[in-house]
C-alpha cells in the first residue's frame, strides 16, 4: 500500500508547490529547533515563550495557505476543460467517460483524505488553529476553482450552487467549523456534477457565426448576424440571487451598517445606476423615431411602442426610492445586509427578466438604428432626408 | 420582391415620407430620383430596416420588416443597405474587412478567396488591399464600400448615392458595368437612390421620382417620356416632372444679367 502511495503521489500532489512548501517547513522547523534547544539548554528565557506563540501563529498560516494551495490545484489541475493541450491530445485518444484520466482523477480520491488528515494533525500538534480548518481552507480553495471548471463545462446550476456556497464561505470566513460543513454539504454535488461533465466530453461547441461587430455601418447594426437569446429566465433569477447573496455576504464581513443614511446612500446610488444601464442596454444604438422636441412639436407626447422601453428603468428606479421606506430603523439594523441583499437580487431580477428581449428589440424594436459614429458619416437625419 | 405600403415618416414636424407605396419585383433595378432633401435617403433606410416609419410597412418576400426577429433575420440575409457615406473601420485593412463582411454573410470561403480579388482589381485598389483603411482616399474607400456590398451575394442591394463620394471615372464605369450585368441575368434586386438622372437611364428597369415626400412619378424611361410629353434625355423628362419652371429660371436668370 505505501509503495503504491508512494508512485501515486509525484504524479498527483503538485510537485513544484510540494517543494517549496517543504522547503519553508524547513525553515520554519529549523527557527523551532533553534528556540526549543535555546529552551533546553538555558531554561525558559524571556521572549521565548512570545516567539513560540509567534511561530506557531506562524505554521497555522502556513499549514492553511498549503491547504488552499492543493484546494486549487486539485480542482483544476487534472480536469481536461482547464487545459486546451490535455484535452486535445484526450480527444485522439481512445479515452471515453467512465475510464481513468491519464493525467489523474477529476474528483477527489482517499489520497487526498491522506494528505488532508496529516495537514489536520499538524494543525493540532503545532498551531492554536482547530483541525476543521484543513478542511475549510481546502474546501473553499476548491470549490472555487471547480466553479470555474463548472461554467466551462456548461454545469451550470451546480455552478450557481458553489457560487450560493461560496457567498456563505465568504460569510462565515473564519468560523471554520461552518465552513467546513458547507464544503462537506455541496460536495456531493460538485462529485456529480464533474462526472456528469466528463460524459460531455470534449465539450465542442458550435462554430461561433461572424460577426457584424468592427465592420461599420450599416453592418454592425443591420447585417444577418443573429444576436442571440441572452439569458433565460431561469439563468436570469440565478444571476441575480447570485449577486444579492454576494452582497449580504460582504455587508456581513465589512459590519452591518451603523446609521441608515449609508444603507440608503448605497441602495440609491446601485438601483439608479443599474436603472440606467438597463435603459442604455435598450437605446444605446437604437433611437427614439421622434425626438423630445419634435414630439412636442407634434403633440404625439407618447409612442408607446419604443417607450416601453422606458418601462422597466421607471420600476428599477421607482422601487429603489420606495425601499429605503421598508427598511426598519433600532434594533432592525443587525439585519440590515440582509435588506441591501434582497434588494439588489430584487432589482436585479427587475432588470434581467421583464421584457422586450434585446434580440427582440434589436431585431424589431420600433426605433431608428443609430450608426453611433460620428456626424457626418452615414448618421440619418432630417438633413439627409 | 419589396413591397413599400402606405409609409409615412417624420423627423420633426415636417413630413419626409407621405404615405408611399411601391413595388419592386425580383431582378428590377429601381432608381429613386428627386431633388436633395425629399426623401431618397430616408425612404432606403426605411427599406433598409435602419428606421421605423411612423405609419406603413415595408415588405420583403412577403416578410414584414422589423415584425420578428425571425422574420427580421432571414430579410437581413437577403439585403445589403450601403449608405451614401458609408463608415469603415480604421483598424482593418481592405482585404481583411471585405473577407469579413462576406463571412458575415455566409459566403462560401472559396467564392470569397476568388472574388475579393476580383472585386479590389476592378475597383483598382490591388495596391491598397492590404493597408489599413484609413490610409484610403475618399475615393477608394467609396470604391472599397461598394465593393462591401457587392461582396455580400445578397440577392438586394440598397444603395444609396452609389456614383457619388469622390468615385472617379473608371470606378462609375466599373459600378455600372457591374449594375449592368446584375441587371442582364436579374439575379439582383436592386434600388438605388440618386439625384443624377444622366447615369441611371440605361441602368435602371424602372424610375421613381419623389418630389416632397411622395411618389409623383414610377414607370420605365420610356413611359415616363410619354407621361411628361417630352422626347428628349431623362433629363429633360425629370426637369420636366419635378421642376417645370427651371427652364424659365434659367432663362430669367441670364435676361437679367447686364
Amino acid at each position: 500500500m505505501m509503495t503504491r502511495f508512494l508512485m501515486w503521489t509525484p504524479s498527483r500532489w503538485p510537485v513544484m508547490r510540494v517543494r517549496t512548501v517543504l522547503l519553508c517547513a524547513l525553515v520554519l522547523g529549523s527557527i523551532e529547533a533553534f528556540a526549543q534547544g535555546i529552551d533546553y539548554h538555558f531554561g525558559p528565557l524571556p521572549g521565548v515563550a512570545e516567539i513560540d506563540r509567534t511561530l506557531h501563529a506562524m505554521q497555522g498560516g502556513f499549514l492553511i495557505l498549503m491547504a488552499v494551495s492543493f484546494g486549487l490545484f486539485r480542482a483544476g489541475a487534472f480536469h481536461p476543460a482547464r487545459n486546451r493541450a490535455y484535452r486535445t491530445w484526450l480527444k485522439t485518444s481512445p479515452w471515453h467517460a467512465g475510464l481513468p484520466l491519464p493525467l489523474g482523477p477529476v474528483t477527489l480520491v482517499w489520497q487526498d483524505a491522506a494528505l488532508l488528515a496529516v495537514l489536520s494533525a499538524l494543525v493540532i500538534f503545532r498551531t492554536p488553529l482547530p483541525p476543521e480548518s484543513i478542511v475549510a481552507a481546502f474546501g473553499a480553495a476548491y470549490i472555487f476553482r471547480v466553479t470555474f471548471v463548472l461554467i466551462a463545462t456548461d454545469r451550470y446550476t451546480t455552478a450557481f450552487i458553489l457560487g450560493l456556497a461560496l457567498a456563505g464561505i465568504v460569510r462565515f470566513f473564519q468560523q471554520w467549523q461552518v465552513v467546513a460543513g458547507i464544503v462537506i454539504a455541496v460536495y456531493p454535488a460538485v462529485h456529480l456534477a464533474i462526472k456528469q461533465s466528463l460524459s460531455d466530453f470534449p465539450w465542442e461547441s458550435a462554430p461561433k457565426p461572424a460577426s457584424g461587430q468592427g465592420l461599420g455601418w450599416t453592418f454592425h447594426r443591420l447585417g444577418p448576424e443573429d444576436p442571440g437569446r441572452g439569458m433565460n429566465t431561469v439563468a436570469a433569477i440565478q444571476v441575480s440571487v447570485l449577486i444579492g447573496a454576494w452582497v449580504y455576504a460582504i455587508f456581513e464581513r465589512v459590519g452591518p451598517m451603523k446609521d441608515d443614511v449609508a444603507l440608503i446612500a448605497t441602495v440609491l446610488a446601485f438601483g439608479l445606476v443599474l436603472a440606467l444601464v438597463r435603459w442604455l442596454a435598450y437605446a444605446g444604438g437604437h433611437g427614439a423615431p421622434l425626438s423630445l422636441k419634435a414630439r412636442l412639436a407634434t403633440g404625439r407626447l407618447l409612442i408607446p411602442r419604443y417607450d416601453k422601453i422606458l418601462i422597466m428603468p421607471a420600476v428599477i428606479a421607482a422601487w429603489t426610492i420606495a425601499f429605503p421606506f421598508f427598511i426598519p430603523g433600532g434594533p432592525a439594523r443587525h439585519a440590515y445586509p440582509i435588506y441591501a441583499g434582497a434588494f439588489v437580487a430584487s432589482a436585479f431580477m427587475l432588470a434581467f427578466i421583464p421584457g422586450p428581449t434585446r434580440r427582440t428589440w434589436t431585431l424589431s424594436g420600433f426605433c431608428h438604428v443609430r450608426t453611433d459614429i460620428s456626424p457626418g458619416h452615414g448618421q440619418l437625419s432630417s438633413e439627409d432626408a | 420582391m419589396i413591397d413599400v405600403i402606405n409609409v409615412t415618416h417624420h423627423y420633426g414636424v415636417r413630413p419626409v415620407i407621405k404615405d408611399i407605396s411601391l413595388q419592386v419585383s425580383p431582378g428590377e433595378v429601381l432608381a429613386l430620383m428627386g431633388p436633395n432633401g425629399m426623401g431618397k435617403t430616408t425612404l432606403l433606410a426605411i427599406i433598409a430596416g435602419a428606421l421605423s416609419p411612423i405609419e406603413g410597412t415595408v415588405r420583403v418576400d412577403g416578410k414584414i420588416r422589423r415584425s420578428t426577429p425571425e422574420d427580421e433575420l432571414a430579410i437581413r440575409k437577403l439585403v445589403v443597405y450601403l449608405p451614401a457615406d458609408a463608415w469603415l473601420p480604421s483598424t482593418r485593412t481592405g482585404r481583411e474587412w471585405l473577407l469579413a463582411v462576406g463571412r458575415l454573410y455566409g459566403v462560401d470561403e472559396r467564392r470569397l478567396m476568388d472574388h475579393v480579388p476580383r472585386l479590389l482589381a476592378l475597383f483598382d485598389l490591388e495596391t491598397q488591399a492590404d493597408q489599413p483603411i484609413p490610409a484610403y482616399s475618399t475615393g477608394q474607400r467609396k470604391k472599397l464600400a461598394l465593393s462591401g456590398a457587392l461582396i455580400t451575394d445578397a440577392p438586394i442591394l440598397l444603395l444609396d448615392e452609389p456614383f457619388s463620394g469622390g468615385l472617379d471615372p473608371s470606378g462609375i464605369m466599373a459600378l455600372k458595368r457591374v449594375l449592368q450585368f446584375h441587371r442582364e441575368r436579374r439575379d439582383r434586386t436592386v434600388i438605388m437612390a440618386t439625384p443624377v438622372p444622366e447615369l441611371v437611364e440605361e441602368l435602371a428597369d424602372r424610375i421613381a421620382i419623389i418630389h416632397d415626400g411622395r411618389i409623383i412619378a414610377h414607370d420605365t424611361v420610356p413611359a415616363l417620356r410619354r407621361a411628361a410629353g417630352v422626347a428628349g434625355s431623362l433629363d429633360e423628362i425629370y426637369e420636366k416632372l419635378v421642376n417645370p419652371q427651371a427652364a424659365a429660371k434659367i432663362q430669367k436668370y441670364f435676361g437679367e444679367m447686364p
